[in-house]
């Protein structure tokens, strides 16, 4: 008996094996392999401008980079970029999203155009809206000219703060459809019991969006803050398309900063230190979000 | 609410149902730690096949046998293996397919890849022992790629190359070299910052002749402004993209001359100097931007094509930009085709240039002679003088692509004989003046010869920001107070970190 028992547990681990073997084969290759590499790295020497000097580095890599002065900068264009970009986007996902969960005539175009931003490749949207903020000729110089604002056409990506505002717009245009579209699925999951509980003991709208609406989307809110601040510590490709990094490094936030030391400094040390590094900001980070709204599993069905 | 865990721990004292089929297997209840063991159990494994295949692949790919850049096949043509940046890609593909034709004996096989990430390419694919027989290159590459050994000087296999420095424009010379003065190959293509200015709007403000001062172009650029008031920046240059640097230059080879440099011959920092070169070009272009408001503060974004569309619409009236871009900004459908004229670089004439050579590889020499001979003669047609059947004559024939490259897509050369090609002449004078640009051409330095060591990327931020780069810009735009006590506290910090970077890299 006991080894009939061994033998079907055997089958059951293989029937496991097989089954998970793609799925972990891919996050091994592509996750997993990526980032124990990224750690053995970030503890080497390893620059292929000096090519010469190899072996174990110590805690060189992550010394040296935090102490220059472009890691500060980015650290703080970063810290501001995140979170502005975080209450922007999440702020237009949840309005779009209550709006689109209401019953109006012409609802499901609104739907479509509020979603559209999301169908344009990022890059794309980052040129249209590098053409808007032309010095030249761009439209935003144009309206805000012809309504008084200015007295002339400004080079608006030339200034440190209407850089980083003006990307962080262009950034947040093309991200909120996502998070719209969680949210508008989370809010059109609400049982409608649930709200004319509350009007029958008297809730008033804004009782009802409190005390029914946010704590029903408490789950998917979480997802997309997370995915919202994530998203906001690693975007390169609007920065890399609107700025890069400019003006005088004032849009470079971290990971476009990675990039810059990785391939064109190619000091894969250093550029895997940082990487390393915001790997463990991020964690801390979702973990910070998982403690702070009190959900210890991702439960998106109510009990 | 005990219960299902009395279940579950009941369960692992008892044998477990028979589960056959697919259904019994999802159904089939299990603990959470005999999940995680065995979903555990399944990573070790996937782990060690994927140690064992690396190992594997590791272990064939170091062994000798059929390696990929072992030799060639005497049956069939010699492959040569032919990397480059995407730009005229049409018509490489096309002088390829001509002399693939013209040489049966060979198969040069293309390959290509945007110009953004040309240079991490070129590391990966060396990193990988790609094949890579010949490709095009930069002074800044030469002087990672040589020392890593991925490249290799054509003088050392073909001495007759040297025949070529007579034909090659003085200031293009220094980046074919490498620090023992062996030629590394021939040139792809070479040029230069052109100052332009548009005739009309001078005109329009009453000036008859560009400025040939620095001091005139900033008061030619107010009188602009006030008798044109369409025009509100007169001034801008490609200082932004990839040609920050070369436009440095050319600012100051202009204002200080040939001999103005950011080091010493030993690579010492002497831009710290007060009142020097690199002062004295910051400081007008600070003022430029700042004092005067006469140059646009986003030239710092200037791309070359936004540099030809703005200069042909007419937005500017002076522009530095690469010579190559001078006929997409006087050539229709722009505004101002024709109004568009080329004069010498104001104060001493210089102006900054850059060349693009190609290189041999060292993954060539290793395929042997035959390989080598195949690469050197299609790099003579590629780079150098050849017959009809396109075989290298340096004494009687052509430079077949070269010229192509000029005459098709107005791009530059090194070679002087050009100049007096008729061809050649034709083509430039459809969109400017080839007595202007030859004249130029006399007058040019390599900038990228300065501080040209492995580490200079990292201090000037090359095609990107570094700390620089950055620092320049930031006073240019008055980000950081731009006194002249300012900006030489600027200079000597970034002296400071030159120095860190010199001594960390031994």
């Amino acid at each position: 008996m006991v080894s009939a028992s061994r033998r079907l547990r055997g089958r059951g681990a293989l029937f496991i094996f097989l089954t998970t073997l793609p799925a972990l084969a891919i996050i091994t290759i592509f996750t997993l392999y990526p980032i124990a590499f990224a750690l053995w790295s970030s503890f080497s020497f390893y620059d292929l401008t000096n090519p010469e000097k190899t072996g174990f580095a110590g805690i060189t890599n992550y010394a040296g980079a935090l102490q220059t002065t472009g890691f500060q900068h980015s650290v703080e264009a970063s810290v501001v970029f995140v979170i502005a970009s975080f209450f922007l986007v999440v702020g237009l996902a949840l309005g779009s999203a209550l709006l689109l969960n209401e019953k109006f005539r012409g609802v499901k175009y609104l739907q479509v155009i509020v979603l559209l931003p999301w169908a344009i490749p990022i890059v794309v949207a980052g040129l249209m809206w590098r053409w808007i903020y032309d010095s030249n000729y761009g439209i935003l110089n144009f309206a805000l000219q012809s309504l008084g604002v200015i007295p002339s056409y400004q080079a608006w990506l030339t200034q440190a703060n209407p850089a980083m505002a003006l990307l962080i717009v262009a950034y947040a245009w093309s991200e909120f459809p996502v998070s719209t579209l969680l949210i508008l699925a989370g809010l059109q999951s609400v049982p409608k019991e649930l709200y004319e509980a509350a009007v029958v003991d008297g809730a008033r709208a804004f009782a009802r969006f409190r005390r029914v609406t946010l704590v029903w989307l408490k789950p998917v809110l979480l997802i997309v803050f997370v995915y919202e601040t994530l998203r906001g510590i690693t975007v390169f490709d609007s920065i890399y398309v609107i700025t890069k990094g400019q003006p005088a490094d004032a849009t470079a936030i971290i990971s476009y900063y990675i990039y810059r030391y990785l391939f064109t400094f190619y000091d894969v040390g250093r550029a895997s230190a940082l990487s390393i590094i915001v790997l463990v900001v991020s964690g801390v980070l979702i973990y910070a979000y998982f403690k702070f709204l009190r959900i210890g599993s991702l439960e998106l069905r109510a009990r | 609410m005990a219960k299902p865990k009395k279940k579950v721990a009941e369960n692992k004292s008892e044998t477990p149902p028979e589960t056959n089929t697919f259904q019994d297997r999802l159904d089939q209840r299990i603990s959470r730690r005999q999940a995680i063991s065995r979903i555990g159990a399944a990573a070790i494994g996937i782990g060690a096949v994927v140690a064992a295949a690396a190992g594997g692949y590791y272990y064939v790919s170091t062994q000798g046998g059929q390696q990929r850049t072992t030799t060639t096949s005497s049956a069939g043509p010699i492959r040569i293996d032919f990397f480059i940046w995407q730009y005229g890609v049409q018509m490489v593909q096309d002088n390829v397919a001509r002399y693939n034709a013209a040489h049966p004996e060979s198969n040069v096989v293309l390959s290509s890849v945007p110009q953004e990430t040309y240079g991490d390419d070129v590391i990966s694919r060396f990193s990988s022992a790609v094949p890579t027989d010949i490709l095009y290159s930069d002074v800044n590459y030469q002087i990672l790629f040589e020392p890593a050994g991925w490249i290799a000087p054509a003088e050392d296999y073909f001495p007759e190359i040297t025949k070529y420095k007579a034909d090659i424009t003085p200031g293009y010379l220094p980046g074919f070299l490498n620090k023992a003065g062996k030629m590394y190959g021939l040139s792809y293509y070479g040029d230069y910052t052109c100052y332009l200015y548009n005739s009309r709007i001078l005109s329009q403000a009453g000036i008859t002749a560009p400025a040939q001062t620095w001091d005139d172009v900033i008061t030619h650029a107010q009188q602009i402004q006030q008798k044109v008031p369409s025009v509100k920046f007169p001034l801008a240059a490609f200082f932004g993209s990839y040609g920050f640097w070369q436009t440095f230059y050319n600012f100051m080879q202009g204002i200080n001359g040939p001999n103005a440099a950011f080091f010493d011959k030993d690579l010492n920092p002497i831009f710290d100097t007060p009142g020097g070169p690199v002062f004295k070009t910051i400081r007008w272009l600070v003022d430029a931007i700042n004092k005067y408001k006469v140059m646009t503060p986003d030239t710092i974004n200037y791309d070359d094509p936004t540099c030809a569309n703005t200069m042909g619409a007419g937005t500017h009236a002076y522009m530095w930009e690469p010579r190559y871009d001078f006929i997409g900004t006087n050539t229709s459908p722009q505004k101002e085709a024709g109004n568009i004229k080329q004069a010498l670089n104001p104060g001493s004439g210089y102006t900054s240039c850059w060349m693009r050579p190609y290189n041999m590889t060292t993954s060539n020499v290793k395929r042997g002679k035959d390989a080598v001979q195949a690469q050197w003669n299609f790099q003579q047609y590629f780079g150098g003088k050849t017959d009809d059947k396109f075989n290298g004559d340096y004494a009687n024939g052509t430079y077949r692509v070269a010229k192509r490259i000029a005459t098709d897509l107005a791009v530059g050369f090194v070679y002087d004989p050009l100049w007096s090609d008729p061809d050649v002449v034709t083509a430039y004078n459809s969109f400017g003046d080839i007595n202007i640009m030859k004249a130029q051409a006399q007058k040019i330095v390599l900038h990228q010869t300065d501080g040209l060591t492995k580490y200079w990327t990292k201090w000037s931020g090359g095609f990107v920001q570094g700390p620089a780069r950055t620092t320049i810009t930031a006073l240019m735009l008055g980000q950081k107070p731009n006194t002249d006590n300012d900006i030489m506290n600027a200079l000597t910090d970034l002296a400071k970190q030159w120095n860190d970077l010199k001594a960390s890299s031994g």
